[in-house]
């Protein structure tokens, strides 16, 4: 672990030392998510419903206002594509951090679990665990990120392949056909989570998931934004730059105890 | 790559040839007429009727060196024995054939074709009408074609429809009638997928006819269909001999293979963000996009916009209305308020009685905020009593 | 001994219709029944739809009358939501209404009642030369009857008549009937004008395209207007519906005006057509404004007993439906508004009937003691009534109408016939002709106002809001090609809370109520002499006089507070079921 290198040490002994915690990989597709998500909300709230006219008094042919939209809402999907197999990439056989070990149910990752959720509802009076790595909270937290995202993805490429339904296309039949193989799941579920029992799943219940899911995705980077920005404060280990510089601050006092309090 | 698609038309071009030849040798149900005379009796010429071939040929998809060849084969359609079934219906898609664009050429056909049995348009009744029926099933067993017009009602033991003297009952004439048919048609919505009368709440228990027979139904549908896609379909089975390609839902794919979005005339104003708000307003008189004013063209795979309706004259989305999605399984209850966007759609489900992204917006607006409310407390209270150092 | 005659399927109407009589032995009916063997249920399905969405529905209640239902829910929810729509709207909705009427009496008269009529098989001994001169006593300027179409017509027709079984759709019918009328020179004529009809038709229908978007189902109705805008104010979509007139007004004139003139001469003396009719009570409406609130038919109201010195004014809360004889739980005679509809099927009885070769055999039958129809017995004032164009014109003409009375004056005056003569079914058929020829003479007006209006005014639709927390109440109401329709809606929540069609065929096709009282179509059949049992011609004669609409007759009411919620859908069954 050549992650840490001590900083300084202060009177009382404790040595102030600093973790990479994110690759400057990790904080590129952190940053082109944020802006992917951004586009992704604009353009998809304007295919459902164009809540603005277009007053630009070029010709029709010239302005292209939906067709923006929907190129923009494409491309970041497309963004989303490649960052989503990237990190699931990442996520087993990056040499920097391997987080699926953090979410095994093991006894350690279930106790470490409960550790840093009673430390955020004591407000921080309780923190016994060590916040120096990358918490199994953290990993289950963001699993769940991964697995909006990828909902998103699969509803999105069902209702995108659902235009191609003669099964032909420029590129060839094979990928409506793929398409068709890795999406067709999507309906059924939507179905069944939006209680449509009458008529039998259908592209519609695909649709309202899909935006019903923006809404999750919201609430959770809301939560997210909160929490890092609180472990920052509370915890005073400088969170909140790992995002930036890629590292934050460890405490080891004089006994060796990380962070702990 | 055009070499391959050349070797596969040949390959067509001498099935086509063989099936008609041996059409030919069938039987003629009819002496003495062939479509071309009749034609040319009522006014058409040889080189309208190669026209009128080529414009079939075209629309099914084939190079144009199939035209003689679509020409030999209108010439045997009179060896096609045809059953039209009324089931629970409104006589739109028969009135539909009746209709039929180019003039009188397809109608002519439908006069030509050995039209056995249909309700509306034969002149025998009453238990003539039933012999007429019993008659072409028994003596063109396995060899008819047969065309079914509206949704079969199954509740009661399917009692909501009664047919003859004997009040059979609508399911199971045609079960019956499935049951020998060379090949079978469900024409228009309602035989297509169960249509109108099988909305929620189906108080009929009408279904599609292919849930009451285990063979394979080309469906057709529409709302009604344009009499172009019914008589391309039946075109396409005298040519091949067997069913056209078709997509998941049982359509033939050149027919229903794009959305009507695809080749609307106002797509350019889509794609421009050009829309019109309201009827009547200055967008709707410029011609703008109807998606805004509840246009399904975008999820509705039809012909419409290519092939328009009544001898080229006009479609629902020229008329300003826009696509209500009537070929779509199902459309009565999956396409929402047709005046309205999807996105405004009445669930009849959790969010029944309220606009389902409204629905939905509200619920994510409500989780967001209650989210906020939390973290807000979570942070007074993680600030009024900071931890102890 | 009386015997039983079934006929099921009627064919040439919309729907699924059955006739059974019972007739003595001098082949006069006694007794008739006439029950429609289809239920579709719309209305219910109505239930919780947006009131947007509940025309383009009700519009699927029938695909012959395509555009009366769409008509007259859309106006039933614009009555309830108080908007008064645009002038242009108006217009446009006339001009597709008047291709609607022309389409469907043309189609009606010749495609679908015409062979009760002309017997397609006398047509081939006709002299082509001598038909082509006859033809000149009914038209100044004959349509299609020329000597060289004759010819054309005859041979085509010669093909199939060889055959039998090479008859297609007319084959196994009833000709050479003893009761077909016509010499075989006026069959052909008929004949000829049958297949340029049909020609005719695709016009009509074209007409309503071009405002309509598409016919059957056309599409540019929308609550508070029309969306057709574009082509009201593209001249060239104007002016190919003028052109696409011309060509119908000169049909209606020249070719249906006349033949129904040259069947009066021939059939004057039937008496399977001249008998009296059963119930002589009808009632219209006004319908197809021409102009500023202006109606070509503008009267209202019933006369009774065939007494045309005396229109009475409807009220419409004595309108009732009833199911003494319908296949629904309820008996008791209720108005619309608080009437409930459970379907209660109870099917037919074994028993026997004249089979197609004349002797008896086995059939289900009609049990007349009980339950026998889908159709519903409306009643006004506990009195049956006959709607449709006999009505219309009867009620326009005896309330001074001055161009109806011109009309109907001039009908009679050059076929010679007295007044009595219009309460027979030859009268119910004459009297479409009339209508049709009126909408000819003067559904342009429509047009020339509608013209006049654009230039000052290009509205076509009228804003309006859907309050939820509010309740609303409306009907539409008008004549449609086959008589008084009226939708009625009752709005809650901003969705359809209940919704109801009093229709045409439904008057007409009622079955018994519960005085015993029959509908028209059984009334007319009773004392009827049918003079061969296996080839009951006369019955269908009758029956398509009224021009039956069988999917537009049959339907579920219930507008009365939350009565549908008592009834518990179960999914599994898809039935409705009393709770």
């Amino acid at each position: 672990m050549n992650n840490t290198e001590i900083e300084y040490d202060d009177k009382l002994g404790t040595k102030r030392v600093r973790v990479r915690r994110m690759t400057f990989t990790m904080r590129l597709i952190h940053w082109v998510n944020v802006v992917a998500m951004v586009v992704a909300i604009a353009t998809g709230l304007y295919i459902a419903d164009p809540y603005y006219q277009s007053f630009i008094a070029d010709d029709a042919v010239d302005k292209y206002v939906m067709a923006w939209n929907r190129w923009g809402h494409l491309i970041v999907a497309i963004i989303f594509d490649v960052t989503a197999i990237i990190v699931s990439y990442l996520f087993f056989f990056s040499r920097f951090e391997k987080h699926y070990l953090k979410i095994l149910p093991t006894k350690k990752n279930i106790i470490e679990f409960g550790e840093v959720t009673l430390n955020l509802l004591t407000l921080n009076r309780r923190k016994k665990f060590d916040s120096s790595h990358s918490d199994s909270f953290n990993s289950v937290y963001f699993i769940i990120f991964h697995i909006l995202l990828a909902w998103m993805l699969f509803t999105g490429l069902q209702m995108y392949v659902h235009a191609l339904a003669s099964g032909d296309s420029s590129i060839g039949a094979w990928w409506p056909w793929m398409l068709h193989l890795v999406t067709d799941w999507t309906i059924p579920f939507s179905s069944w989570l939006v209680g449509t029992t009458a008529t039998g799943g259908n592209i519609m219940d695909v649709r309202i998931v899909h935006h019903m899911s923006m809404w999750i995705i919201i609430v959770w980077v809301v939560f997210h934004i909160y929490y890092q920005i609180w472990r920052t404060i509370f915890w005073q280990e400088g969170d909140i730059a790992i995002v930036v510089g890629g590292s934050k601050f460890m405490k080891i006092d004089k006994d060796g105890n990380k962070n702990i309090e | 790559m055009n070499n391959q698609v050349d070797i596969s038309f040949d390959k067509l071009y001498n099935e086509f040839e063989n099936r008609i030849k041996s059409l030919e040798k069938l039987p003629a149900l009819k002496e003495n007429t062939s479509a071309e005379k009749m034609l040319i009796e009522k006014g058409f010429s040889r080189r309208d009727f190669m026209k009128w071939a080529g414009a079939i040929t075209a629309m099914l998809a084939l190079p144009s060196n199939f035209t003689p060849l679509m020409a030999d084969a209108i010439k045997v359609v009179d060896r096609l024995p045809i059953i039209w079934l009324h089931m629970a219906e409104c006589t739109g898609c028969s009135e539909a054939l009746l209709r039929s664009a180019h003039p009188t050429i397809d109608s002519l056909i439908f006069d030509y074709i050995s039209l056995e049995y249909h309700e509306t348009l034969m002149a025998a009744a009453g238990w003539q009408a039933e012999e007429n029926i019993e008659h072409a099933m028994h003596k063109y067993k396995g060899q008819y074609i047969l065309m079914v017009e509206g949704g079969i009602p199954t509740a009661n033991n399917g009692s909501f429809l009664t047919i003859g003297g004997h009040a059979k009952k609508g399911l199971d004439i045609a079960k019956e009638a499935s049951e020998n048919a060379a090949a079978i048609f469900a024409i228009g919505t309602c035989s297509a997928f169960g249509g109108v009368q099988a909305a929620i709440p189906n108080p009929t228990g009408a279904v599609a006819l292919s849930e009451v027979t285990h063979k394979t139904v080309i469906n057709v549908p529409g709302c009604p269909p344009s009499e172009k896609n019914i008589v391309g379909t039946l075109m396409y089975y005298l040519l091949y001999g067997s069913l056209p390609a078709l997509d998941a839902y049982n359509r033939p794919k050149w027919a229903y293979r794009l959305r009507i979005h695809d080749l609307c005339e106002r797509r350019g104003h889509f794609d421009a963000g050009e829309f019109v708000e309201n009827f009547g307003d200055e967008g709707a008189k410029d011609g703008y996009c109807l998606y805004k004013v509840g246009c399904k063209g975008p999820y509705t795979f039809n012909n419409c916009s290519k092939n328009k309706f009544n001898e080229d004259t006009s479609w629902p989305v020229q008329a300003g209305f826009g696509c209500i999605g009537c070929s779509e399984p199902n459309f009565w209850d999956t396409m929402g308020t047709v005046n309205e966007p999807l996105k405004d759609k009445l669930y009849n489900t959790t969010f029944s009685g309220l606009g389902a992204d409204a629905t939905a917006d509200k619920v994510g607006l409500g989780l967001l905020v209650a989210t906020g409310v939390g973290l807000a407390a979570h942070a007074t209270l993680s600030a009024i009593k900071p931890p102890k150092e | 001994m009386s015997k039983r005659i079934v006929v099921d399927p009627i064919t040439r109407i919309e729907g699924h219709l059955r006739a059974e009589v019972i007739v003595n032995d001098d082949g006069v009916v006694e007794d008739a029944f006439v029950s429609s063997t289809l239920w579709r249920g719309l209305e219910v399905i109505a239930k919780d739809r947006d009131p947007r969405n509940v025309a383009i529905l009700m519009q699927r209640i029938c695909g012959v009358c395509t555009y009366s239902h769409y008509l007259k829910s859309t106006m039933a929810v614009e009555d309830a939501l108080g908007i008064k729509i645009p002038l242009n709207a108006e217009l446009v909705r006339t001009l597709m209404n008047v291709a609607l009427f022309i389409h469907d009496h043309v189609v009606h008269f010749y495609h679908l009642h015409g062979v009760d009529w002309v017997d397609i098989t006398s047509a081939l001994e006709a002299n082509p030369a001598k038909a082509a001169k006859l033809a000149f006593k009914y038209s100044d300027s004959p349509i299609a009857a020329g000597e060289a179409d004759l010819i054309k017509t005859q041979e085509t027709i010669a093909k199939f008549a060889k055959h039998p079984q090479g008859m297609g759709p007319f084959a196994n019918a009833y000709w050479g009937h003893g009761t077909y009328r016509l010499t075989p020179e006026q069959n052909l004529i008929a004949l000829s004008h049958y297949l340029k009809a049909l020609e005719i038709q695709r016009i009509a229908a074209k007409m309503m395209a071009i405002f309509g978007g598409k016919n059957p189902h056309p599409q540019s109705l929308v609550v508070g207007g029309v969306s057709c805008v574009m082509d009201i104010l593209d001249p060239t979509r104007m002016s190919e519906y003028m052109e696409n007139f011309k060509k119908l007004a000169d049909f209606v004139d020249n070719a249906y005006y006349s033949d129904i003139k040259m069947a009066a001469e021939m059939y004057k003396d039937e008496p399977s057509v001249t008998k009296p009719i059963g119930v002589k009570n009808f009632m219209g409406v006004q319908e197809l404004m021409i102009g500023r609130d202006e109606y070509l038919f503008d009267s209202n109201g019933y006369i009774l007993d065939a007494d045309i010195s005396k229109v009475f004014e409807i009220d419409e809360d004595l309108i009732t439906e009833e199911a003494t004889h319908a296949w629904y739980a309820d008996d008791e005679a209720q108005h619309p508004y608080d009437g409930t509809t459970v379907p209660n099927y109870t099917g037919f009885v074994k028993g026997q009937s004249v089979g197609p070769d004349g002797k008896m055999i086995h059939s289900e039958n009609i049990d007349p003691k009980g339950k026998y129809s889908w159709i519903k017995s409306p009643r006004y004032d506990s009195k049956p009534m006959e709607v449709g164009p006999l009505a219309s014109i009867l009620v326009n003409y005896a309330s001074g109408n001055k161009r109806v009375k011109e009309a109907v004056d001039s009908f009679l005056k050059e076929t010679g016939l007295p007044v009595s003569a219009l309460f027979t079914t030859l009268g119910r058929t004459a009297a479409r002709a009339i209508q049709a020829k009126l909408i000819a003479k003067y559904g342009m007006e429509a047009f020339y106002n509608l013209i006049e209006n654009i230039k000052v005014d290009e509205e076509t639709c009228a804003q309006y809001i859907i309050d939820k927390n509010k309740e609303y109440k409306g009907r539409g109401i008008g004549e449609a090609p086959r008589g008084m329709l009226i939708h009625w809606i009752r709005i809650k929540n901003g969705v359809c809370e209940n919704y109801q069609a009093t229709v045409p065929s439904t008057w007409n096709a009622s079955p018994i109520d519960a005085n015993g009282v029959k509908g028209p179509y059984e009334a007319d059949l009773v004392g009827l002499k049918i003079k061969d049992l296996s080839q009951p011609l006369e019955i269908i004669r009758i029956i398509h006089s009224y021009d039956p609409c069988i999917a537009c007759a049959v339907h579920v009411m219930d507008t009365k507070g939350n009565k549908l919620s008592e009834y518990k859908v179960d999914p599994l069954y898809g039935g409705v079921c009393n709770v």
